[in-house]
């Protein structure tokens, strides 16, 4: 039996009538705008008050580095704060604030605040680095901020490498000598050394067989984007716009969910069981549970010897009977292959070898049958 | 709300396992296990990664015969929040990620409001970062674990330099509309990691499920780069059931770059699908199958812009013989390469059954700020499927880039299927992702 064919694009209309999709689309979408416009404000720094400061004009007065950021030579770390305070602006700047001309630091003059905190990625010691240096900041700060700021001034990776030889580190992966955190800033070099050619296609067997390696890098959100195991939505309905990617259930999964099951049911068990299929299989009135129940198997399905026998398809294809069938004491297998029962034993060849008879006694479910 | 349903019968002895939930119990149970970092004063987050994602989905739902209307809102949210000050621990985070729904209309299970967590962990680091622990619900990944979910600890050390070991304990979380893992979960891994590319290890992992042993596996896994100077990459994984003293999955994968443009890779796998059942299920007692699996992938740059992925694989279990080859062809084009276009097949061949695809899309940046994608997909099925041979399936997904953290996307979906004779979905997406600075400092 099979169920007739069904839908026709006249009844589309159904899936919320136009208005209600129309409103539904406005309400999220003014909801979701009603937010960028606070939220950014409110909580970036870089739309909130700066400190306006040039480095250029305090070098060409010859301000040492060292007369603003003295805490700077004798840290050991970047946790600190090594931006000058207030104080320090007013030792010789004292006249612009008694004038009232906030301006001239604050980008934001009625909103003052402070320095943002830097978010600190790496482990690296001033104090080690200041007297090899001979105090020559530049050595290393090539670019420093100044009052317009269009670019990163945090030295670049190369510079560290050009004095220190990484190599080793590198190659083995010993990356958390300096950096705090690679999950959150991975580094291209690593990502193009690691990621070539079909990555994404092995990445499954890879993981699995070096999963240290992976959390190197990757937090586990960015596995749950795809893998997540409460399954929300298909990745496929959640990145609708990523045609390039491979998707395992892309387009029509559900006409060929069958094929793709026999075809290596393993895959499908690893993330579906028995309530997956059930509960679909049921809305269809494809289970005994079902209100009105019909059975998809073919009419001699459950004779012995008949050319579509359940018995040879439940010896090489076992998770799919269990997809429906596994109710435990009550599952339908039972009723026939219990002991005494018509269907015989069930068991492959082979079992009393590895399942001794006085298993029956400790294992419960052997008692469903060995009654 | 009503989180992760479903459940295998667990013993059969059961007449019927209870649905075992996410939500109220393992919700509980995070809050207990996270209450000690909420407790401590001083733990304040400062940068905080954060995604959300709205969407809104109407669809006709056919079931048996019958169309039915459900147009569901979907709310996903993860955040990763670093940077906490807490004496004792180092590099703190909490990771929490989660998703919520409202089905107005009619929807599949009759559950107007869903809800779970997909993880919601905190995590910190131990004696001067020898000692990794995460507490809360969490992935499984390397090893025996196949990805398995769970509430519980997770405690990472790495006493001795490239030789660490990890051990778990928790209870598993059953996935919404899936296999119920058990009530209670011990995992350990040892492992050597000399450098960034090879690693071996040897886990175990025993899943009990009301006393009795639903999995207990043993796993050796290895990935190893035997030569610097050959981009030669040999990763193998072999998970052994010592209920049943059989070998319940293995495979063996060799990747080889020969050229910057050129890789190309082998494997072969064996399966026991029996044992991926609970081994307490009834189901477990009537099969010993294995299947078997043999091929190759190439990967292609055939010029900068023009890449050929295609692969074959022989399948080989009790009813036979099969076969499985796709290939796919993907160009980029436009301003820095953010355009593509593509066409993929693939052939499937089964005793019995079997199905050929042909696909093609396009990814296009129509304007600095506009999207548009379109993907159609034709299958051509060797037996019928519900009286068809053919279904066909069209998207078009059109995007704008609202801020540089924002998009939105409306796409429709059209098709002809043997369980539809026309069907049309449409869908409206808002997401956000980026990186929200909590708090500042005065001097």
């Amino acid at each position: 039996m099979k169920p007739s064919r069904m839908g026709e694009l006249g009844k589309i209309g159904k899936i919320g009538s136009p208005g209600l999709l129309v409103v539904a689309t406005l309400a999220v979408f003014t909801a979701g705008c009603a937010q960028l416009g606070g939220r950014d404000e409110e909580q970036h720094p870089r739309e909130v008050d700066q400190i306006r400061f040039s480095h250029a004009t305090h070098a060409r007065a010859k301000v040492d580095c060292l007369a603003c950021h003295e805490e700077i030579y004798d840290a050991k770390t970047l946790e600190g704060r090594f931006l000058p305070p207030e104080s320090k602006c007013l030792e010789c700047h004292k006249d612009k604030k008694t004038q009232g001309n906030c301006g001239f630091c604050h980008s934001d003059p009625a909103h003052p605040a402070s320095y943002p905190r830097p978010e600190r990625t790496l482990r690296m010691s001033h104090a080690d680095h200041i007297e090899r240096v001979k105090e020559d900041c530049t050595r290393c700060h090539q670019k420093l901020p100044e009052l317009a700021r269009t670019e990163s001034t945090v030295p670049p990776m190369s510079t560290c490498t050009s004095c220190h030889e990484h190599a080793t580190e590198f190659a083995a992966g010993q990356c958390r000598g300096c950096h705090v955190d690679l999950r959150r800033f991975p580094l291209r070099p690593v990502s193009v050394f690691s990621h070539q050619g079909d990555f994404v296609h092995q990445h499954g067997p890879m993981a699995r067989s070096a999963g240290e390696g992976c959390a190197e890098c990757h937090d586990q959100t960015f596995c749950a984007d795809c893998h997540a195991r409460t399954v929300a939505l298909p990745v496929e309905t959640k990145f609708p716009e990523r045609v390039n990617a491979d998707f395992i259930h892309r387009a029509d999964y559900v006409s060929r969910h069958a094929i793709e099951a026999r075809a290596d049911e393993g895959m499908c068990r690893r993330c579906h069981g028995q309530s997956f299929c059930e509960d679909c299989h049921r809305i269809q009135n494809l289970t005994p549970d079902a209100l009105n129940p019909r059975s998809p198997h073919p009419r001699d399905f459950s004779f012995p010897g008949s050319i579509n026998s359940h018995g040879p398809l439940a010896r090489r294809d076992i998770a799919a009977c269990a997809a429906c069938h596994d109710q435990g004491a009550r599952s339908i297998c039972i009723d026939c292959h219990k002991v005494g029962g018509v269907g015989g034993d069930p068991h492959p060849p082979g079992w009393v070898t590895q399942h001794p008879r006085d298993e029956i006694d400790r294992v419960p479910m052997c008692a469903s049958c060995h009654l | 709300m009503s989180p992760s349903s479903g459940g295998d019968r667990g013993a059969p002895t059961r007449s019927r396992a209870p649905t075992r939930t996410c939500g109220a119990a393992g919700l509980t149970t995070l809050l207990t296990l996270l209450a000690p970092l909420a407790l401590a004063p001083r733990a304040r987050a400062e940068t905080i990664d954060a995604t959300s994602t709205t969407l809104l989905v109407g669809r006709a739902d056919p079931r048996d015969g019958v169309i039915h209307t459900a147009v569901p809102v979907f709310e996903l949210v993860s955040l990763r929040a670093t940077e906490f000050r807490l004496r004792g621990l180092d590099d703190l985070a909490v990771v929490i990620s989660g998703w919520g729904a409202v089905v107005p209309g009619d929807p599949v299970d009759g559950k107007h409001g869903l809800g779970d967590l997909d993880l919601a962990f905190a995590e910190g680091k131990l004696l001067r970062r020898r000692i990794v622990l995460r507490l809360g619900r969490q992935l499984l990944i390397g090893g025996a674990g196949r990805n398995l979910a769970f509430d519980g600890l997770s405690a990472t050390a790495m006493p001795v330099r490239f030789v660490g070991l990890t051990a778990q304990a928790g209870v598993p979380v059953t996935p919404r509309f899936g296999v119920h893992r058990g009530d209670a979960l011990v995992a350990a891994r040892a492992f050597f990691k000399p450098a960034f590319d090879s690693e071996a290890g040897v886990s175990f992992l025993q899943v009990l499920d009301h006393g009795e042993i639903a999995r207990r596996d043993l796993a050796i896994d290895a990935r190893l780069v035997p030569s610097a100077r050959v981009a030669l990459a040999v990763s193998g994984f072999v998970l052994f059931s010592l209920p049943e003293q059989r070998l319940a999955e293995g495979n063996l994968t060799a990747t080889w770059q020969l050229a910057a443009r050129f890789e190309v890779s082998g494997d072969y796998r064996r399966t026991a699908p029996d044992l991926f059942l609970p081994r307490n299920s009834i189901f477990s007692v009537f099969s010993q199958e294995t299947r078997d699996e043999a091929g190759g992938w190439i990967y292609w740059r055939l010029v900068p812009r023009l890449k050929l992925q295609g692969g074959y694989h022989v399948i080989v279990d009790p009813s036979g013989t099969g076969q499985d080859g796709s290939a796919k062809l993907t160009l980029t084009f436009g301003p820095e390469g953010q355009d593509s276009a593509g066409l993929e097949s693939r052939r499937l061949t089964l005793p019995q059954t079997g199905y050929t695809l042909g696909r093609a899309f396009a990814l296009l940046r129509l304007a600095p700020r506009i999207l548009a994608s379109l993907d159609a997909s034709a299958f051509f099925f060797d037996a019928d499927v519900n009286g068809e041979r053919q279904s066909f399936v069209g998207a078009a997904n059109l995007g704008y880039d609202l801020r540089a953290d924002w998009r939105a996307v409306a796409g429709v979906i059209g098709s002809v299927t043997p369980f539809a004779e026309q069907r049309l979905e449409a869908m409206v997406r808002l997401c956000y992702q980026g990186t929200i600075r909590v708090r500042q400092v005065t001097p």
